[in-house]
């Protein structure tokens, strides 16, 4: 399975609109779907089994 | 040999190994593994998405000579041939017939794989077959083709098939961000790669005659630069028709683009590795030599070549002649001026477009193309003159026709100059470390970014090739970054604020709920905020005041999801018809969420709801219980629950309340502390049927916004008396129809203050009683706190107590 998130620089435009100072502050973001992160720990291998609330899959966590 | 799927995604760039190394100082490259190239590739940014090594797809197929055939002696259709494979001859029994002595064939050997079968020798009407002689659809290199594949006659016998056609390469599936158009091409990844692993990028030079916009042979008039700053073109006479050479079909095929003939076949071969597209037009089909780029009139039409006519709006750009128009600009060309097999001279048009109005075009039409895609996206300008000149060296190596003219260019040039400044200082500013000023500047060059050392900083001219996306010294800092490799900056434990976040009171209380329920042992299930317009009205929200005015979806992705909910009802239903139809059919469900409702403001309403819904069996048959339906109290019980977790001593009353979703007499409102904070009942008969799940359904949904608000108090200690309570139990007959809430409160009014508690301990329907009537049993305890009481005074209270239900509810002491 591949695990795929994004990550990457905060562009500097975004600070002006939430009110830092780009001058002042930089930044790195990541963010990953955090069924795959559950996927991963309970070795489970159809991402569509969280959008389906089947009881037999709800009722084992 | 399973088929090449020729798909023509436009997310998906696909890139050939080989053609590639074309573009790079090959010396070291074959040590650099695919895979690892791909890796290198997506550290950096470059996302690769699939590595195929092509060539093992044709294991086993060699290039063959049929040296003769004659007829099969026991089967009309077939042919019996003698086949050199390089390594003895074989027989080979063919259906097909479309060869000569001395063709040069692809041979698949015992042992290569066709789909799901493996080649062997087998007897066919009483001859051997040692092998098979494949067409282009079994090799998988057209959908459909008469006949087996003929080669030419320079693929050397016996040698493998993959590698003399072209096809032992490895493409590369990239996605490549908006951001960097000047990377869909096969020279922007070259050029990628180049940075990443050091090989020498070499791009060919050109020198060809330029000429002006105006000349005699050739006019172009540009009307509206804005949206054309170039038109680059340049006119071919006599080309020979021919057929485009196995390796460029090949190629174009592992790209994903069909081959259709020589002069369309080279012109996507240069788009694919430059990234400008180029497009060909019939030079006899133009009215004159003047080439005239205008914007669509009103309601102006033209056929384009996939003969589909498009009506547009004045925004579009057309190519025209002085006649016609014989191209939607950068989208697609049009009928009237198609090149096709009988074409001899072409105008080849390469041309810069304005990114935002060609997709704007394209988008109104609905039609997307290779070369929209690649306009949208804001192209480099400087490319046309480059592409025409590799299309010219191109044509002359495959046919030998060159150009006499030279390149026609009317090129309205804007400022692509820009000089920035990278400060060493701010580097390791943004990436935590110091990268050292030799580095970055080799980093840059390696990316065709031109620069100098200053000092303590760089100066940096910014090549047109990416003007458009590198604007400010960050930008630089990235490209630094990136190519430095995000997987060497050293990982540095991040110290973090000490402000801790909490949950506010209403979320821990939420959070608090979810864990209650799950508790009782029911399931907590999400499901989009969308549902269909038909569930709305299965549910029959649209004639619930309350619930009626819902916000529509403006581009729903189907039907199922036109509108948001306004209640969590109907989902919970979906939920469990989908559960029912999986053979579940014991469910005891909950989800939290928001809906959504037209308050008639510019937003919607978004109150957060809990949605209980409980269906078929509460117990199983067991060997210490019988099996039993959920039923209201059940209910009924999980909403006191949760209400007495977080409301001291709340007053909890159902009124009923007619729902049209809800069973007529088990509908009602829930108030807590006379507030009303939810909605319970059973789900009505004809829902249940009309969504086929066939059991009691019961459902209840609370408004937590409202649950939250209006907690309020502190729970405070009541007194313990000392002293004996004295219990009475007391069985009435009552009509059917009265509810044992309002039995409830009449005996606590006429109760007085000794009465502590009342529990409904027994409900009897029968033969005991009369038809329509019930027995109720409450066990009533009665207690003082400073003293014992005696049996007489809790009599005369019983009494006044049995006297005011036979007043009020006709009722009668059952004895």
């Amino acid at each position: 399975m591949v695990l795929r998130g994004i990550q990457g620089m905060v562009d500097p435009k975004l600070y002006g609109s939430v009110g830092y100072d780009p001058e002042e502050v930089s930044g790195f973001a990541f963010g990953v779907g955090i069924e795959r992160i559950c996927m991963l720990k309970y070795g489970i291998d159809d991402l569509r089994l969280f959008f389906e609330n089947d009881l037999r899959f709800i009722k084992q966590f | 040999m399973a088929g090449i799927r020729i798909e023509r995604n436009l997310k998906v760039l696909k890139v050939t190994l080989n053609w590639i190394k074309e573009f790079l100082n090959t010396d070291r490259l074959d040590t650099l593994d695919a895979v690892e190239m791909a890796e290198m590739l997506t550290m950096s940014g470059t996302e690769v998405e699939k590595v195929e090594q092509v060539g093992s797809r044709f294991d086993r197929i060699v290039i063959g000579q049929i040296k003769s055939f004659i007829r099969h002696p026991d089967a009309d259709k077939l042919l019996l041939c003698r086949v050199d494979s390089g390594s003895g001859e074989l027989s080979i029994v063919c259906g097909a017939s479309n060869f000569k002595e001395g063709d040069r064939v692809a041979l698949a050997l015992e042992g290569a794989t066709k789909g799901p079968f493996k080649i062997k020798t087998i007897n066919i009407r009483g001859e051997y077959s040692e092998g098979m002689m494949c067409s282009e659809a079994e090799l998988g290199l057209s959908s459909e083709s008469e006949g087996i594949m003929i080669l030419g006659s320079d693929c050397p016998i016996g040698a493998d098939f993959a590698g003399a056609v072209g096809l032992d390469d490895v493409v590369f599936d990239l996605e490549i961000t908006p951001n960097r158009p000047d990377c869909l091409s096969i020279i922007g990844i070259a050029r990628e790669i180049s940075a990443v692993t050091g090989h020498e990028l070499i791009i060919p030079g050109f020198d060809i005659d330029r000429k002006t916009g105006t000349d005699r042979d050739l006019i172009i008039k540009i009307e509206d630069t804005g949206l054309c700053p170039r038109y680059s073109a340049m006119v071919f006479e006599d080309i020979p028709a021919k057929d485009s050479p196995m390796w460029l079909k090949n190629r174009l095929i592992l790209c994903g683009i069909r081959p259709i003939g020589l002069i369309v076949d080279i012109t996507n071969y240069i788009m694919l590795e430059t990234g400008q597209p180029l497009h060909a037009f019939d030079r006899d089909l133009l009215s004159s030599n003047k080439i005239i780029v205008r914007r669509a009139r009103k309601g102006e039409e033209i056929r384009t070549i996939d003969d589909s006519v498009r009506k547009l709006e004045e925004d579009a750009l057309l190519i025209t002649d002085e006649e016609k128009a014989i191209a939607l600009a950068g989208i697609m060309g049009g009928k009237d001026a198609e090149i096709s097999s009988n074409t001899k001279n072409i105008l080849l048009e390469s041309a810069n477009f304005y990114g935002p109005s060609i997709m704007n075009t394209s988008q109104k039409i609905g039609l997307r193309s290779e070369a929209s895609n690649r306009f949208e996206k804001k192209i480099d300008p400087e490319l046309t003159v480059f592409a025409l000149e590799r299309f010219n060296q191109l044509l002359t190596k495959i046919t030998g026709c060159t150009n006499k003219n030279g390149i026609y260019d009317s090129y309205n040039r804007t400022n692509r100059q820009r000089d920035l400044v990278l400060s060493t200082e701010n580097v390791e500013k943004v990436l935590g470390q110091s990268v050292g000023k030799k580095k970055i500047s080799d980093i840059l060059s390696s990316l065709g970014i031109k620069n100098k050392i200053k000092g303590d900083a760089l100066e940096v001219k910014v090549p047109s090739f990416r003007f458009e996306d590198l604007e400010r010294e960050i930008d630089l800092i990235e490209e630094v970054a990136r190519i430095y490799g995000y997987n060497n900056i050293i990982s540095r434990p991040t110290i973090l604020s000490k402000n801790r976040g909490r949950y506010s009171k209403g979320q821990s209380n939420i959070k608090n709920i979810r864990n209650m329920l799950a508790d009782c042992g029911l399931n907590e299930v999400i499901n989009y905020s969308f549902i269909g317009l038909d569930e709305f009205r299965e549910t029959m929200l649209d004639e619930e005041e309350d619930y009626k005015k819902y916000i529509e979806i403006l581009n729903p992705i189907n039907e199922d999801f036109r509108i948001m909910r306004t209640l969590l009802l109907p989902s919970l239903l979906g939920t469990v018809k989908n559960n029912i139809n999986r053979n579940t059919k014991d469910i005891a469900i909950f989800e939290i969420s928001k809906v959504f409702v037209d308050e008639g403001k510019e937003l919607p309403g978004e109150p957060q709801k809990l949605g209980i819904l409980l269906s078929g069996k509460a117990e199983q048959k067991s060997w210490m219980e019988e099996e039993r339906d959920f039923d209201f109290f059940d209910l009924k019980g999980i909403v006191e629950n949760i209400t007495g977790r977080f409301y001291p001593r709340p007053e909890v009353k159902i009124t009923e309340k007619e729902y049209r979703f809800f069973h007529p007499g088990i509908s009602g409102d829930l108030l807590i502390n006379n507030i009303k904070t939810g909605i319970l009942g059973r789900v009505h008969p004809l829902i249940i049927e009309n969504m086929e799940i066939d059991q009691d359904t019961y459902y209840g949904e609370i408004d937590l916004d409202v649950f939250n608000e209006n907690i309020t108090g502190l729970k405070t200690y009541e007194k313990i008396s000392a002293f004996p309570a004295i219990d009475i139990d007391l069985a009435i007959v009552i009509d059917e129809n009265i509810k044992n809430d309002d039995i409830l409160n009449e005996i606590k009014k006429s109760g007085s203050s000794i009465l502590r508690s009342i529990r409904l301990f027994d409900i009897y329907r029968g033969e005991q009683v009369e038809q329509g009537k019930k027995s109720m049993a409450y066990s009533l305890s009665f207690r003082e706190d400073d003293r014992t009481l005696k049996d007489t005074e809790v009599e005369i209270i019983v009494n006044r107590i049995i006297e005011s239900l036979e007043k009020k509810f006709n009722a009668r002491l059952r004895t």
